[in-house]
C-alpha cells in the first residue's frame, strides 16, 4: 500500500473509539507483522498513546471544566471532541480551540448550559498565557499625538487580550471551583459577565468590565479608529466617561505600544 | 561545586565530531518544573535540550529559556515536524521553529524518523514507518526541505515502535544509514529506543549499534521506558518517565566505545523526578564516557 494511503487508513482507525479497532479494515491489518502479540493489540497501544495524550492536553487547558464535571466526564467529552476535531498542527498548546462550540452540541452536557462559556473563558486564559510577547503603550503616548489626529488614531489591544461575555457569572463559578467554601452562585437568575483576560507580563489577568467599556474595547479590537469607537459607544451609553476609561486601561496596560 | 571531574586530557578532542560543540558532553532535557532550580544550581551539565514547540509562544517559558540559554548550550529537539508524512512539512511550523533557531543559535537541531500528520490531522504521536525505498525518498525530501529552510543540517532520531510492517525492504539500521546519506543529515541515536526496538521486534541491540555508521552520529539520548503486559507477552513503551535501566547503561557504554564522545542527553518527559535525579544520571553518563574513553585511549596507545 502506498505510504499516503497507509497513513490515511492508520489515522482513520486512530480517530475512532477504541472498540472499533477490533473491526478495523483488513487492508490495514494485513500491512503489519503479527506474532504472539496481535496487530489489534499493537494498534491499541498507539490508540491509547494518541487519544490519551490529546485528552491530557484538553485536561490541562480546561481545569475548571474538570472541577465542574469530574475527570471521567471530561475525558469522555474530550475523546468525542478529539475524534471530530483532531489537532490541525504540531504545536499542542494551541489545541482545544472550539471545545466550547463542541460542548454546546454535546448531549450529556446540556443540563449545564454554562459549560460552553466556561470553556470559552478557559481557552482565552490558555491562549493569553502562550500569546506572543508585546510591549504596553506608554502612559504619555496619547499626549504626544496632536489633538486633531487623536480621532483617527488606532489603538491596539495586547496580543493576548480576549473579550468575553456570558449570561452566566463566570467569575463566581470560577471562584466556586477554586474555593469550595464559596457560596454557589444563583444560576436560576444569573448575573451576566463582561470581562477581559490578557497577559501584561508573565501572569494572565482577569478583569471584569462595565458594558460601556466592554463596547469600546470591542470596537478598538475590531480596528475602529478611536474617534468612531468612542462615538459608537456613546450612542449606546451616553454617560460613558472616556477619561476614566483611559486612566484605568493605561494603568492596566490593556493597550500595545503605538 | 559539582562540576565534572573530567580533566580535559582524558577525553580526546579528536573523538568529538568536527567542530566540537561542547566542553561538557552531557546534557539534560529542560522541562518547566526544573526551570528555577536549574537556574539557581551549579549543575554538572554542559547543555540542555528543549522541544521547540513548547516555546512557539511568548511569556514565562520564553523568559526562562532566555535565562537558561545564557548559562548552558542549547539543542532544539522537535516533535512536531512530522518528517515521515507523505506530504510537505508544514511551513508555519518551520517558520516558528526557525525564529527560535535564529534567536538561540542551538548547536543541534533535530526531529524524529516518524510521522504524525496526515491530511488535516496531527496525531501528536511518533508513528511508525515502513522501511522502504518510497519512505526513504519521502523522508529525505522532507529533511532536505527542512534543512534548506533552516540553512543548516539537522539530526534525525531512530524511533521506538510497537508494530512492524511486513513489507520492510531493509532493516531499521540500514534505513537510518541510507537516510543520513541521502538527505545529508546526521543521526540522533537514542540508546533506549534501540533497546525498546530490540525487545519489541526481536533485534540484537549490540548488532544494531555496530551497524550504525559512526560518521553520522552527532548526539545520543538516554531515557526510561515502561513494560506493558499484553497477555503473556510484554511490550516496552518509550515513556520517558523512568530512570535509565541497567541494560541501557551497558548499551550506552558499548555505543561510546563505537562512537566516541558524542553529546548525550538525559531525557524525561513526564512524572518528573527532582532535578537531582537527572543530574545524577548525567553524572553516570559522564562517568561512562570518562571510563570508556580512557580505556579506549590506553588500548589504542598499546
Amino acid at each position: 500500500m502506498p505510504l499516503n494511503k497507509t497513513q490515511k487508513e492508520f489515522k482513520h482507525v486512530m480517530l475512532q473509539a477504541l472498540k472499533n479497532i477490533d473491526d478495523c479494515p483488513e487492508s490495514l491489518l494485513s500491512l503489519f507483522q503479527s506474532d504472539e502479540i496481535s496487530v489489534h493489540d499493537r494498534l491499541k497501544v498507539y490508540h491509547n498513546n494518541i487519544i490519551g495524550s490529546l485528552a491530557e492536553v484538553i485536561r490541562t487547558t480546561y481545569p475548571l471544566l474538570e472541577k465542574l464535571v469530574g475527570e471521567d466526564f471530561l475525558r469522555q467529552m474530550a475523546r468525542e471532541f478529539i475524534f471530530i476535531h483532531p489537532p490541525s498542527q504540531g504545536c499542542m498548546h494551541a489545541y482545544g480551540e472550539g471545545f466550547d462550540k463542541f460542548i454546546k452540541t454535546y448531549e450529556p452536557a446540556k443540563s449545564m448550559p454554562y459549560l460552553p462559556d466556561i470553556a470559552s473563558f478557559e481557552y482565552a486564559m490558555n491562549d493569553a498565557y502562550y500569546a506572543q510577547d508585546d510591549i504596553a503603550m506608554d502612559a504619555d503616548a496619547l499626549s504626544k499625538i496632536a489633538p486633531e489626529e487623536l480621532g483617527e488614531t488606532m489603538l491596539r489591544t495586547r496580543h493576548s487580550l480576549h473579550l468575553l461575555q456570558s449570561e452566566f457569572p463566570i467569575l463566581d463559578i470560577r471562584n466556586l471551583c477554586l474555593n469550595d467554601a464559596q457560596d454557589a452562585p444563583d444560576l436560576e437568575n444569573p448575573t451576566p459577565f463582561y470581562g477581559m483576560v490578557y497577559r501584561p507580563g508573565f501572569d494572565v489577568n482577569i478583569v471584569s468590565l462595565e458594558q460601556d467599556e466592554f463596547t469600546l474595547l470591542s470596537k478598538i479590537k475590531d480596528k475602529k479608529s478611536l474617534g468612531s469607537a468612542i462615538e459608537n459607544t456613546l450612542e449606546s451609553y451616553p454617560n460613558f466617561n472616556f477619561t476614566n476609561f483611559l486612566t484605568k486601561h493605561i494603568s492596566l496596560e490593556t493597550f500595545s505600544k503605538l | 561545586m559539582n562540576k565534572p571531574v573530567s580533566p580535559p586530557h582524558m577525553i580526546q578532542a579528536s573523538s568529538y565530531p568536527p567542530d566540537p560543540p561542547l566542553k561538557d558532553p552531557v546534557g539534560i532535557g529542560l522541562r518547566s518544573p526544573h526551570y528555577e532550580e536549574l537556574l539557581e544550581s551549579n549543575a554538572n551539565i554542559g547543555w540542555v535540550e528543549v522541544h521547540p514547540e513548547n516555546y512557539f509562544g511568548g511569556g514565562i517559558h520564553r523568559h526562562f529559556l532566555d535565562k537558561i540559554s545564557e548559562k548552558y548550550a542549547l539543542s532544539l529537539h522537535a516533535v512536531g515536524l512530522s518528517l515521515g508524512s507523505d506530504e510537505r512539512v508544514d511551513e508555519n511550523h518551520l517558520k516558528k521553529f526557525k525564529e527560535l533557531i535564529d534567536r538561540y543559535n542551538p548547536f543541534n537541531v533535530s526531529d524524529h524518523v516518524a510521522w504524525s500528520a496526515s491530511g488535516n490531522a496531527h496525531l501528536n504521536d511518533l508513528l511508525p514507518l515502513p522501511y522502504t525505498e518510497e519512505t526513504l525518498e519521502r523522508l529525505s525530501k522532507n529533511i532536505i526541505q527542512t534543512q534548506d529552510y533552516f540553512g543548516r543540517q539537522m539530526l534525525v532520531e531512530n524511533p521506538s515502535t510497537y508494530i512492524a510492517f511486513k513489507d520492510n525492504e531493509m532493516s531499521e539500521q540500514e534505513f537510518m544509514n541510507k537516510l543520513c546519506e541521502r538527505a545529508d543529515c546526521f543521526m540522533l541515536l537514542d540508546i533506549n529506543n534501540i533497546y525498546v526496538q530490540s525487545h519489541n521486534h526481536g533485534l540484537d541491540p549490540n548488532e544494531y549499534i555496530d551497524s550504525i555508521d559512526p560518521k553520522f552520529v552527532r548526539e545520543m539520548h538516554l531515557a526510561g521506558h515502561i513494560e506493558e503486559k499484553i497477555g503473556e507477552q510484554t511490550l516496552l513503551i518509550d515513556t520517558h518517565n523512568q530512570e535509565v535501566c541497567d541494560d541501557v547503561w551497558v548499551l550506552y557504554e558499548h555505543a561510546v566505545k563505537r562512537f566516541g564522545v558524542v553529546p548525550t542527553l538525559i531525557e524525561w518527559d513526564q512524572d518528573f523526578p527532582p532535578l537531582q535525579t537527572l543530574l545524577d544520571e548525567a553524572q553516570a553518563a559522564l562517568d561512562i564516557i570518562q571510563r570508556t574513553v580512557t580505556e579506549f585511549t590506553s588500548y589504542a596507545a598499546e
